[in-house]
């Protein structure tokens, strides 16, 4: 991918943009540092914000229509907005240090005159100044300011323009009337705002004249050196200040390049105006001077306190993942993922790898986002990028892609109901439960399946949805069995696929978009004759008012959610609802191996957020949440009269299980039992006990892989033993773990295991071997 | 295993008691060198839990980070 289409992923990201107040402002202000800093007391450095940006900070102070509070998000929540016009006031009052910044770069040749001392052509004159231009500012009054000379401050207003005059170069020329252009023919450039009032000069009609070309953009006229500006133009005050950087620069573009030239507005486009929601936030009343007239410099924090600070940081605060990576913003976060997809190691390393494969996959972050981003998208980029270049820790996903292997490969199958073969008809339905739910108890499969086949014809297809491909970031991997998923659909017909899992769905929407998918569960509810409603009422069988726990593929799939109440209903069990809905129980993207801690924290979040046992309709929010300790029911449990006796989390377990299902259909159909394929180890006979099979069970070590590694080690050799406790310590390398099982030979292909543990770095080969 | 003392560990094939030897190991394009007991005929390298799950596993930590 290239880098823009990285960018672009985020693109739309405000988080560090200017807030609605900023854009509101006429000088584009940055009012959320400045009430900020002001909340700090740091009145020095809010000064120089305001002289930065406002150019006359004691005249703009006063007359600024205060355009910022139309776009103040406090009353948003019911408040009045923050009280600028106090608020600057009290940072003019109590900044001690309001020396300009001279700066030292070389002066330039070129000279411009500026008609007029009123506040627009004083403000391009000093931007000109700073920058080193000769310029000299003509004015026919003998005082500056124009038609403010009339405030009532008008004596503070010069000295603030003499302050700000005070480090640079910049003549002055009062009581001096331009008669015509020709007398200013000297200058490099000309820019006229001598005021709204006219006067019956030639030059006065000259630059009438001239106004009828009046260019907007550009401030330009047909004379290409005469720029026009301030009331003359029709433009406010405040206006004429707000755009005498932008004038200025482009006077400078003129006079460098012989063409008016101005920069693209990027910052403060419309659609980049966002307000923000506010949940939570306190009511504050306005602060109010207690002298009646000014803030004390207390008030004026507590006023400045009030400010919300704009920032939308929706995904950093909501997703557990991003707050752990210290909530690296967005845009960081794409650069980061497309930097990552170049690095050449050992020359170069990668800097996101952990964040990367720590994501749930669950595109909570989208839901909450504003403006739509779903940020699991730049994760994909990194993971897909990584394999690209081969620098992805390949122990993150080996497990779960020899898990999809097994479930697309060898526990797969599809079965038509057998008189529909005869007959040579389609079926129109097709269940798909996805490869979680069977391993979790054969029963979800079976019952669901038989009471589907009540309703209509249904085929069953066992097979995997491709999620642990997507989420390995193996992209051809997964293409490729998007393909075979959708050969199936077309060979059997194009049936309607019934869903038993809200995750495969999403996938299925996604990826194949023409195969139409239905819901188990709005199935179920629309038929409530099929349920197998227990005796005693399986609300019996939970300790408590329950909770429903919803999958995190839920939040695009209302029909499920629906659906599952309509069926608590049915049973007659009252339910609860939990309040953060949509996020990952902890298992999605697989990144438990990636990250275990994050894994261990978001796991104990969830099923803290609620002390009632839940139910939920997902096979791995159950698994995760009983290994957990959590009390947990699928909804088919409760509905379907389920044996939990074959309920299980054991790895080893579960794969048996799959089997198990797909022989009860080799069987029906007339094939008998689905025999594994043997390996020579299979025969081993294992014993362990319990911790040791937790410690499987976590770090996703499978009984075979134990049997393998003792089988292969006694042909090899790899074993060491133990004289004082008899033990033997059996390696194996696998291509990316090594395994170690220290056992006792108990009798002739009989082991009892003591511990294992692997390794991911290999030893490298002598030339000696081993 | 537990007190760290490992020398009652013996190769299966050669019957040797293990010496102590400078180790590298390849992970991640990145190679890690670690002193380790090994057979001092065959070369087997013997590594204890309290390595792979200690040391070791901080180091492939670090390593898959980069």
């Amino acid at each position: 991918m290239k880098k823009e289409d990285v960018l672009n992923i985020v693109e739309k990201c405000f988080h560090g943009d200017p807030p609605s107040c900023s854009h509101a402002c006429p000088f584009h202000l940055d009012i959320r540092a400045f009430c900020e800093k002001a909340n700090a007391g740091r009145w020095n450095t809010v000064y120089k914000y305001m002289r930065d940006s406002l150019i006359f900070p004691v005249i703009v102070q006063n007359i600024c229509p205060m355009t910022c509070s139309s776009k103040c998000q406090r009353p948003l929540i019911g408040d009045e907005s923050i009280d600028m016009t106090l608020l600057e006031d009290a940072v003019l009052r109590y900044a001690k240090n309001k020396t300009p910044i001279k700066f030292a770069i070389p002066p330039k040749a070129e000279s411009v005159a500026v008609i007029g001392a009123g506040v627009a052509g004083l403000s391009v004159a000093l931007n000109l100044s700073q920058k080193k231009y000769k310029v000299t500012v003509i004015d026919s009054n003998e005082k500056p300011l124009g038609s403010l000379l009339s405030h009532e401050k008008a004596v503070e207003f010069i000295e603030d323009i003499n302050l700000q005059f005070s480090v640079v170069d910049c003549a002055f020329e009062y009581n001096r009337t331009i008669e015509t252009l020709e007398q200013l023919s000297e200058y490099d450039a000309v820019f006229v705002a001598s005021g709204a009032s006219l006067n019956d000069t030639d030059f006065s009609r000259e630059i009438d004249a001239l106004l009828a070309s009046f260019n907007v953009e550009y401030y330009s006229t047909s004379s290409k050196n005469v720029f026009l500006g301030g009331e003359l133009c029709g433009y406010s005050k405040i206006q004429s200040i707000a755009d005498s950087v932008k004038i200025a620069n482009i006077i400078e573009s003129y006079l460098m390049t012989g063409k008016p030239l101005k920069e693209k507005e990027e910052k403060f486009l419309p659609e980049r105006l966002h307000m923000l929601p506010h949940d939570g936030e306190q009511s504050k009343n306005k602060e109010l001077p207690a002298n009646g007239e000014y803030y004390s410099e207390d008030e004026a924090k507590t006023e400045a306190s009030r400010c919300f600070l704009c920032n939308c940081s929706a995904c950093l605060d909501k997703c557990e993942m991003l707050a752990s990576f210290n909530k690296k913003r967005p845009q960081k976060l794409a650069q980061e993922a497309f930097a990552d997809t170049h690095v050449a190691p050992p020359f170069s390393s990668c800097t996101l790898t952990k964040q990367v494969f720590s994501c749930n996959e669950c595109d909570y972050c989208k839901s909450v986002c504003p403006v739509d981003i779903n940020l699991s998208e730049l994760f994909q980029v990194g993971k897909v990028g990584r394999i690209e270049v081969k620098t992805e820790p390949k122990a993150y996903h080996e497990f779960w892609l020899r898990d999809f292997e097994f479930a697309s490969k060898q526990a797969n199958y599809i079965h038509f109901p057998n008189h529909l073969k005869e007959s040579n008809a389609n079926i129109e339905y097709l269940f798909f439960p996805g490869c979680k739910l069977g391993e979790t108890n054969p029963d979800y499969v079976t019952k669901s399946y038989n009471a589907l086949c009540q309703i209509s014809d249904t085929g069953i297809a066992l097979n995997c949805c491709g999620a642990p491909a997507l989420w390995a970031g193996e992209k051809n991997i997964f293409d490729e069995h998007m393909e075979t998923l959708s050969n199936i659909w077309e060979e059997a017909n194009k049936p309607t696929i019934i869903m038993a899992c809200t995750y495969c769905e999403k996938i299925f929407n996604k990826y194949l978009p023409d195969i139409q998918t239905q819901s188990l569960y709005s199935i179920l509810a629309d038929n409530p004759d099929l349920l197998l409603l227990k005796e005693n009422s399986p609300f019996n069988s939970l300790s408590d008012t329950p909770a429903i726990f919803d999958p995190c593929a839920s939040s695009e799939n209302q029909a499920s959610k629906a659906a599952v109440r309509a069926l608590c209903k049915e049973a007659e069990i009252e339910y609860l609802e939990l309040e953060d809905e949509g996020k990952c129980c902890g298992f999605g993207g697989h990144m438990r191996t990636a990250n275990d801690e994050l894994y261990d924290k978001i796991t104990n979040t969830r099923i803290s957020a609620n002390d009632a046992p839940y139910i939920a309709y997902c096979a791995n929010c159950i698994t995760t949440f009983s290994d957990k300790g959590k009390e947990c029911k699928h909804i088919l449990d409760l509905i379907l009269d389920i044996d939990d006796s074959h309920f299980t989390t054991n790895l080893e377990e579960k794969r048996e299980n799959l089997i198990t299902i797909k022989s009860s259909l080799t069987r029906l159909d007339g094939k008998g039992d689905f025999i594994m394929p043997i390996n020579q180890w299979d025969s081993l006979s294992i014993s362990l006990d319990d911790e040791t099979q937790r410690y499987m069970n976590e770090k996703l070590i499978l009984m075979s892989d134990i049997k393998e590694t003792i089988f292969t080690a006694e042909q090899d050799g790899t074993i060491f033993n133990n004289s004082e406790t008899g033990t033997s310590l059996a390696y194996f390398e696998k291509p990316f773990i090594v395994i170690w099982v220290e056992y006792i030979k108990t009798g002739e292909g009989e082991y009892k295991i003591i511990n294992t543990y692997y390794h991911r770095m290999h030893p490298r080969r002598d030339t000696n071997g081993k | 295993m537990a007190n760290n003392d490992y020398s009652s560990w013996k190769c299966a094939t050669c019957n040797k008691a293990l010496a102590p030897k400078k180790v590298v190991f390849e992970y991640m394009n990145r190679s890690f060198s670690h002193e380790v007991l090994c057979c001092p005929d065959c070369g087997k390298v013997f590594i204890p839990k309290e390595l792979a799950e200690g040391r070791m596993a901080e180091v492939e930590k670090l390593l898959e980070e980069k």
